[in-house]
């Protein structure tokens, strides 16, 4: 019980304190809400105006805990410059992006653990060395680039997809997951990349402990070593390295929803920064930030669920 | 596993799980509307080939989303303002040759002193949700963006209304302040029905009626059947929102979309053959503008020499392959009456004079300048590059400094925090008046500190007078002491491309930032 | 040439393990052979030390006849019949049969020599997963057999715990466990009680000799330590650098040793506290 109000009790501080640093930052960058709203020719009697009806004039601290208060009440503001509320903005798009970085997470773990079991088993072999190489390229290629370079080939070229057109889920599922796939595999490539690196050292270095010369002496094959005694110890790394891969395909999913026109959080983020809507940018980042750290506290419990040695403290 | 787990945790997996959950909203929910399905329309084999077809619907790309109220009295950015060309109009309407004509209004009469306008109503002109219009929309509308029971006018310009009157059904007469010979391009305020909030729901007299927008994603409108004026080709269209130059060009070349607009020479020659391209311009002054009250732009030799040391022509031939209109003052060829070509050639590219007169200006080791640049329009980083390079050769050294669209209004443009900024103006009214006005000493839009006496007297003489060969000489004056001042660095009007599918076409330039959908159509 | 002295009997019947002029030598040329042409033999439900120190090439014959050491690493040249069989001639899946059925192997470092994530348990009935049939709970009643055997505590409770949750002694008798649940014919111990606690390492030598004694399973005890070694072993073999030097009957080597190395290494032992009796 005071682990679950522990953790619950971290979780609402980091919140907290993500959500006046936000605030802070658009204090210190200059223009605001009224500029984005009324655009470059307003006279600054209307731009005041406007500021005095937004009520960005009153005090900081009063601004933040206004917002504070409606955030906590389920009212997560209202966006000015899209005349809606902020919830309906989000919803649907949150979900988008939700798809796309689920999609591409699942991909990093279904192409990175076999190919690091693959590459593990036959260490140090020409096999191995080639991939490690190719996999040492596919690390540092950007995103927008892959993303660029799949939407030429796989859309333009092979026809697999018609780039510019998102499917929306409503309309065809099918095609909805179908046009998500490439996006999905332009963030998990390099991604993929190092956790095949990591996963595969990790094996690797694994092999020269003690308990995997016993399970030799038992006649365990190299395969069976692999598989019922290595993984699981190799493990530990991978799981702290998946979840901050789980945050960077968030990040990377706002660039590649540019490349692929996908209507998610991502884009809207960007434009929000840019317009200076306060309301959609602390929502858009307490998700994120709820987001991670719940990401986290799974990466936590499957510690103990892996290593038994890990007490739960 | 080998893992059985204790109630503790239980209860904290569960409770990430309820986390996780409560920031997901169903993948299923959407608040998109499906895209059209087919693009183009039904072909029957009788028609001939090239011949425009009634029907089909239109997909173009639009670079930046639509995030404002669609309001038309109150919007100001030019990408909103040029989507709601086609669901509202006004009492008039240009054309594609800058020309007024008559829109909800059949006719008009100005008054000799020019300040009262007096328009009769078109019959049978009807608005999107069925009704006729009648003098008291006009009232109304005019009313509202005029702020005459506000006391806020809502458009530039529109303060010198000081009131609407309807003299009978079908009359209205608006009286201004003071005469203005440009005051007829006011008169393409947007009429909406009585009481209506556009904000709310959109309801004009357009070709075109609002169907729906979804943030980030598409804005749709269709065909409003019972348009008074010539009907649109196309029953819809549908603006998808891409943001990325490259995204764009693929979305034309898998067919995603029929039409994207504001493209560079080299995005065209990157797509090749097979699309429809037209050329036209975008309707700008893009100019190095200099802060006329900081060092060392405060002396008009300084800025002499870097405008002798500037090659229009070259950064033409660097940027677009020559493409583009080059200009000598703040006045676009737009504005066909007014534009004064011959002062392209103010200054000719002379590095010798130009090293001259900054010797004598007192820098004769040349100097460092900053040049601020909004980081969303490559096409004006890509000229300062060039600007800079030729600026080397006079001793002028150049550091591009790239700030957020926000920070640059505020910063720049409002708080006029800067020294020399790269962008291009335009008119949001059709009117010369509006690109000219900012240079008078208290103009509030006086970005660049640009002072000069005779310039004040000019623009008063050519805001008050009626007569219209007048002020065209007036307003020539003004733009012969911009040059004459070396008010800023003007380089051109960009060149703008349009690419349409090979089966669509119809598009035509207007001298304003707006695209006409009712003139597009698909062919054979 | 071994000096074979003090040849008290030739092996009589047929030889568990015989070694015929073993050769290992290490690929990255780490200085030549570690054993230099070795012969040595086993009978059945036989005890022999080796002895030697550090570097002498003792680990090294004990890991080339477990077959764990790979060929990337090492040549081995000679013979080494276990079985009737030249286990240096055989496939790999060959040897793997061996490994864990008729060969088991201890190790020095309880600790680290089992996996820290398997339950003990599964640890101990891995052999039987791999090289017979038995359904699981088999496997399992046998398991709790050999825990009991080897005398761990409530072996159904240490059944499901895992190594961190043993004392060094337990883990040693778990690896034990698992090394005899199949009754090999020759279990290959390398200093199995170096790491242990004095009172412990008793315990645990108790525990090999009756296992010995009682199932007739042959023991090759690897040491640095004599005293250990005549605790446990009726015969023992003298290795220094790479060869071996003297071979014999434990009580024998240890009264007469006849090798200077040799009489240097009992001579340590003599000076030293008598531990065991």
């Amino acid at each position: 019980m005071l682990y679950v109000l522990k953790k619950l009790g971290v979780f609402l501080l980091t919140l907290f304190v993500i959500s006046i640093l936000v605030f802070i930052a658009f204090q210190i960058i200059p223009g605001d809400e009224a500029t984005n709203i009324l655009g470059a020719e307003a006279t600054p009697e209307r731009l005041e105006a406007l500021r005095e009806q937004l009520g960005l004039n009153e005090p900081p601290v009063t601004r933040y805990f206004n917002w504070l208060a409606g955030f906590v009440t389920g009212d997560l503001g209202f966006s000015r410059s899209y005349n809606m509320p902020v919830s309906e903005l989000l919803a649907g798009k949150l979900g988008i992006t939700a798809c796309l970085t689920a999609l591409s997470f699942v991909m990093v773990i279904l192409i990175s653990f076999p190919v690091g079991l693959l590459l593990a088993r036959f260490a140090h072999s020409v096999f191995d060395r080639v991939l490690m190489l190719i996999n040492q390229l596919v690390m540092s290629l950007p995103p927008f680039f892959i993303g660029i370079i799949f939407t030429y080939i796989f859309g333009l070229v092979f026809k697999l997809f018609t780039p510019g057109k998102f499917v929306p889920l409503n309309e065809d599922p099918l095609r909805f997951w179908g046009y998500l796939i490439f996006p999905a595999l332009a963030i998990a490539l390099p991604k993929s990349a190092m956790v095949v690196k990591l996963f595969r050292g990790s094996m690797v270095s694994q092999f020269g402990e003690d308990y995997v010369r016993t399970a030799f002496s038992r006649g365990n094959s190299r395969r069976r070593v692999l598989m019922h005694h290595v993984v699981r110890n190799a493990l530990i790394p991978v799981v702290t390295f998946l979840a901050f891969t789980l945050v960077d395909i968030v990040a990377g999913s706002i660039i590649i929803e540019q490349v692929f026109a996908i209507p998610g959080i991502g884009r809207l983020l960007l434009s929000s920064i840019s317009g200076r809507d306060l309301a959609v940018v602390q929502t858009i980042t307490m998700i994120i930030a709820a987001i991670v750290i719940a990401v986290n506290n799974l990466a936590d419990l499957s510690y103990k669920y892996i290593d038994p040695r890990v007490k739960f403290r | 596993m080998h893992f059985r787990p204790t109630v503790k945790q239980i209860i904290s997996a569960l409770l990430t799980l309820v986390m996780l959950t409560a920031l997901l909203s169903a993948c299923s929910k959407s608040s998109t509307e499906s895209d059209p399905a087919a693009s183009g329309p039904d072909v029957s084999s009788s028609v001939n080939p090239g011949q425009p077809l009634m029907g089909g619907d239109l997909v173009v790309a639009l670079p930046t989303d639509i995030d404002d109220p669609l309001d038309p009295h109150a919007t100001f950015s030019a990408e909103t303002r040029q989507l709601l060309f086609n669901i509202f109009e006004g009492l008039v309407k240009p054309d594609t040759a800058g020309n007024f004509n008559g829109a909800v209004a059949s006719s008009f009469e100005i008054s000799e002193g020019g300040d009262v306008f007096t328009f009769k109503l078109r019959d049978g002109v009807k608005f999107h949700n069925g009704e006729t219009v009648t003098a008291a929309d006009v009232v109304y509308s005019i009313t509202r963006v005029a702020g005459l029971e506000t006391g806020e006018p809502l458009l530039d310009g529109i303060e010198v209304v000081d009131s609407v009157e309807a003299t009978d059904e079908k009359t209205v007469a608006i009286t201004l302040s003071s005469g203005n010979v440009e005051a007829l391009a006011l008169m393409t305020a947007a009429i909406i029905p009585e009481g209506s909030d556009p904000a709310q729901e959109p309801i004009g007299t357009g070709p075109f009626r609002f169907v729906s927008r979804s943030p980030q994603e598409n804005v749709v409108i269709e065909k409003f059947a019972d348009y008074w004026g010539t009907p649109a080709y196309v029953d819809s269209v549908t603006y998808n929102i891409i943001e990325s130059a490259e995204t764009q060009i693929m979305s034309l070349m898998s067919g995603a979309v029929d039409l994207v607009a504001h493209l560079t020479s080299a995005q065209v020659a990157e797509l090749g053959e097979g699309f429809n391209v037209v050329e036209g311009t975008m309707n700008l002054v893009q100019a190095v503008y200099l802060n006329n009250a900081v060092e060392p732009f405060n002396k008009v030799e300084v800025r002499r020499a870097l405008c002798y040391a500037l090659d229009k022509q070259g950064v033409l031939d660097l940027l677009s392959d020559g493409k583009g209109t080059l200009l000598g003052s703040s006045v676009y060829p737009a504005f066909t009456r007014y534009f004064r070509e011959d002062l392209i050639s103010f200054y000719p590219h002379d590095v010798e004079k130009a090293k001259q007169l900054l010797a004598e200006a007192g820098y004769p080791e040349g100097f460092d300048m900053t040049i601020s640049i909004p980081s969303n329009y490559t096409p004006h980083i890509d000229t300062a590059t060039i600007v800079a390079e030729q600026l080397k050769e006079i001793g002028v050294n150049v550091s591009i400094d790239l700030i957020d669209w926000n920070s640059w209004v505020t910063e720049v443009y409002g708080g006029r925090n800067f020294q020399a900024t790269l962008v291009g103006l335009d008119a949001s009214t059709l009117t010369a008046r509006k690109m000219l006005e900012r240079f008078e000493t208290n103009n509030s839009k006086n970005f660049i500190n640009f002072s000069d006496a005779e310039y004040d007297e000019v623009f008063l003489e050519a805001s008050t007078t009626t007569d219209s060969a007048q002020q065209v000489a007036l307003y020539g004056r003004l733009q012969e002491i911009l040059a004459e001042q070396a008010a800023n660095l003007y380089i051109q009007d960009l060149c703008d491309f349009v690419v349409m599918q090979p089966d669509v076409a119809g598009y035509e330039f207007y001298p304003l930032y707006v695209m006409d959908m009712s003139k597009i159509y698909f062919t054979a | 040439m071994p000096k074979m002295l003090n040849e008290s009997a030739q092996p009589a019947g047929e030889a568990l393990l015989e070694l015929r002029k073993l050769r290992v030598s290490f690929n990255d040329g780490r200085g030549g052979e570690v054993v230099r042409g070795i012969d040595l033999a086993m009978e059945e439900g036989e005890t022999l030390g080796l002895v030697g120190e550090s570097g002498s090439g003792k680990t090294v014959t004990a890991l080339t006849i477990a077959g764990l050491l790979s060929e990337n690493l090492v040549t081995v040249s000679g013979e080494i019949i276990f079985g009737g069989k030249d286990l240096l001639k055989c496939s790999r899946s060959e040897l793997r049969a061996l490994q864990g059925r008729d060969i088991g192997m201890i190790f020095q470092e309880p600790m680290t020599s089992l996996d820290p994530l398997m339950r003990i348990g599964f640890q101990v009935e891995e052999p039987l997963r791999l090289h017979t049939k038995l359904p699981y709970r088999e496997r399992r009643k046998k398991a709790l057999e050999v825990m009991g055997l080897v005398d761990l505590p409530e072996p159904s409770e240490t059944y499901r715990k895992f190594p961190h949750q043993l004392s060094g002694g337990q883990r040693q008798r778990a690896m034990i466990a698992s090394a005899f649940i199949t009754h090999p014919k020759l279990l290959i111990l390398d200093e199995p009680t170096t790491a242990l606690d004095v009172t412990v390492q008793k315990q645990i030598l108790d525990l090999l000799r009756t296992l010995n004694e009682r199932h007739s399973v042959g023991l090759l005890f690897i040491s640095h330590d004599l005293r250990v070694v005549r605790h446990i072993c009726r015969k023992v073999a003298v290795m220094y650098q790479g060869e071996i030097v003297e071979y014999g009957d434990t009580a024998q080597v240890f009264s007469n040793p006849q090798h200077e190395y040799t009489q240097r290494l009992v001579a340590a032992v003599s000076a030293g506290r008598r531990v065991y009796d």
